[in-house]
């Protein structure tokens, strides 16, 4: 890893600059993203707005760097990553719990593989099973627990070695409407706390623009930016700002964008 | 319980009557009764030959274990080892074991050796099979969940890999335990002074058909015994989510 202190003097918390990424699938050459440019100030919240199959999960995988890019570069806190970057906290689409392992072990995996001092991390973990409501849940093995349950056992997860970055990749997308607004919720009250920057993949317009401080909206495959929106309600978000007018501009301005490009 | 016991029960009583109302003859097929008579008379010898028996199986069985979870952990990890040795033990189980019986004598003598080591080769094959498929069945997802942590290669396999082996492990582990028993007779058909295989051949040479019969039982029992008793490791160490809720679907995942 090489060290820009540029990035870090410019306050920008992950900055990935023209990211290529072509996969070989049985002799097919599939061009994924197309020279994508994003940067995201820290403590921000950034949303990837896309249609399913752009490669916005690519894009995640990539600022991970659980993938190596075809061409590009990722940086996260100035380093250039060539493999995983450490301080990241990461939720996937399914929540990957090991039903092996009860809520709270489950939510211990960082600091176990990390070698963290376990008492710490224990008590940090029972801290942020209370905050989203799964005190009382610990001894508990995933398979007897909700989707919504098990998700945000995934998100205490992700944010218990306390990472300076947080990766989202369509995390609500599996759970019920009502669970997914109360997660959004969670969501947005655990990350204010603490002030991570995040980066948050989804195909729910209204989604984005409820949780990001900027909304990044990518065309379809091969994927590429198409425009960035600005969201300017304070955080923690509260579920009133829906009923809000700007919030509903800020939505149709994104619908109509994909109505222009054949996506809609 | 009750019906599966009674399931037993009326199997011998039916069993029993069919000897008397079709006038079986004893060196036919004798009644339990006949059977259980013997198993009483020759209990002090049944039990001297099932002791060498399960000794040679047991021990057979021991090493198959040792050798085969590293050497499937060794065919996931190495292209060139699953490319080259992972093929040779697929041939090699072609060979009928009776076949190797008499060579491993020549090899190796009369005594206990060459028993464990008929009962090792037929029993290693499951084992690593079943390690190889169950380390195969990781999640990719759980790897790139260990990897974003920066977890070692050898973190990921002891955590997750391993973890999600375990149950296929165990699978082709009581398939082994049969497995190692059979293999442990052959040898002793083969050439032995003793054990069940032996005790067999004598019956048989002596036209005791009950005795045959009764190596038979004890056989069956034997192989039950190890069944539940790795059942029963399977159940203590492995955390209740990976238990398998009924433990006689061992031979499902082969």
């Amino acid at each position: 890893m090489t060290c820009d202190t540029a990035d870090q003097e410019n306050g920008v918390a992950i900055s990935v600059s023209n990211l290529k990424m072509v996969f070989e699938r049985r002799g097919n050459s599939i061009e994924a993203l197309s020279g994508i440019d994003l940067e995201i100030r820290p403590g921000r919240f950034c949303s990837v707005l896309g249609p399913s199959g752009c490669g916005k999960s690519t894009l995640l995988m990539l600022v991970a760097g659980l993938y190596q890019p075809t061409s590009g570069t990722v940086r996260v806190n100035g380093e250039q990553l060539s493999g995983c970057y450490p301080d990241a906290g990461i939720v996937f689409q399914s929540d990957v719990l090991l039903p092996w392992l009860n809520v709270l072990d489950n939510v211990l995996l960082p600091a176990r593989v990390k070698r963290l001092p376990l008492p710490a991390a224990t008590q940090r973990a029972q801290l942020l099973l209370e905050q989203v409501g799964l005190t009382g849940f610990e001894t508990l093995f995933p398979s007897e627990l909700s989707g919504g349950m098990r998700q945000r056992a995934a998100l205490c997860r992700a944010l218990l070695h306390q990472p300076s970055v947080l990766l989202m990749d369509e995390p609500f997308g599996a759970l019920d409407a009502l669970t997914r607004e109360r997660m959004q919720l969670d969501l947005a009250r655990l990350r204010s706390s603490e002030q991570r920057t995040v980066l948050f993949i989804t195909h729910d317009i209204e989604e984005a623009v409820f949780l990001a401080d900027e909304v990044v909206v990518m065309s379809q495959r091969p994927a590429t930016v198409l425009e960035r929106f600005t969201v300017d309600f304070p955080q923690p978000r509260v579920s009133e700002i829906q009923r809000d007018p700007q919030f509903h501009r800020i939505v149709d301005d994104i619908r109509d964008l994909f109505r222009k490009t054949g996506i809609l | 319980m009750l019906p599966v016991l009674a399931t037993f029960v009326g199997i011998f009583v039916l069993w029993e009557l069919a000897t008397i109302v079709f006038k079986v003859p004893v060196y036919t097929l004798p009644a339990p009764s006949d059977i259980a008579a013997v198993m009483i008379e020759k209990r002090s010898q049944l039990l001297e030959h099932t002791l060498v028996t399960f000794t040679e199986s047991a021990i057979g069985l021991g090493l198959s274990i040792m050798l085969s979870i590293p050497l499937g952990i060794l065919i996931v990890y190495s292209t060139w080892i699953e490319r080259t040795i992972y093929p040779l033990l697929v041939a090699s189980q072609a060979i009928p074991k009776v076949a190797l019986a008499p060579i491993f004598v020549v090899w190796f003598g009369f005594g206990l050796l060459p028993k464990v080591l008929i009962a090792f080769f037929i029993a290693f094959f499951p084992i690593v099979v079943n390690t190889v498929v169950g380390l195969s069945r990781t999640p990719p997802e759980m790897i790139h969940l260990m990897r974003s942590l920066g977890a070692s290669p050898l973190q990921i396999l002891l955590r997750i890999r391993i973890m999600t082996a375990a149950p296929y492990i165990f699978a082709g582990i009581k398939i082994a335990a049969a497995f190692a028993v059979v293999g442990a007779i052959v040898g002793e058909f083969i050439a032995a002074s003793s054990g069940l295989g032996y005790m067999q051949l004598v019956a048989n040479n002596n036209f005791e058909i009950p005795l045959l019969f009764a190596t038979l039982v004890v056989l069956s029992v034997m192989g039950i015994a190890f069944f539940y008793l790795v059942s029963l490791v399977e159940f203590l160490i492995l955390p209740r989510p990976l238990r398998q809720t009924r433990v006689n679907d061992g031979g499902s995942t082969l």
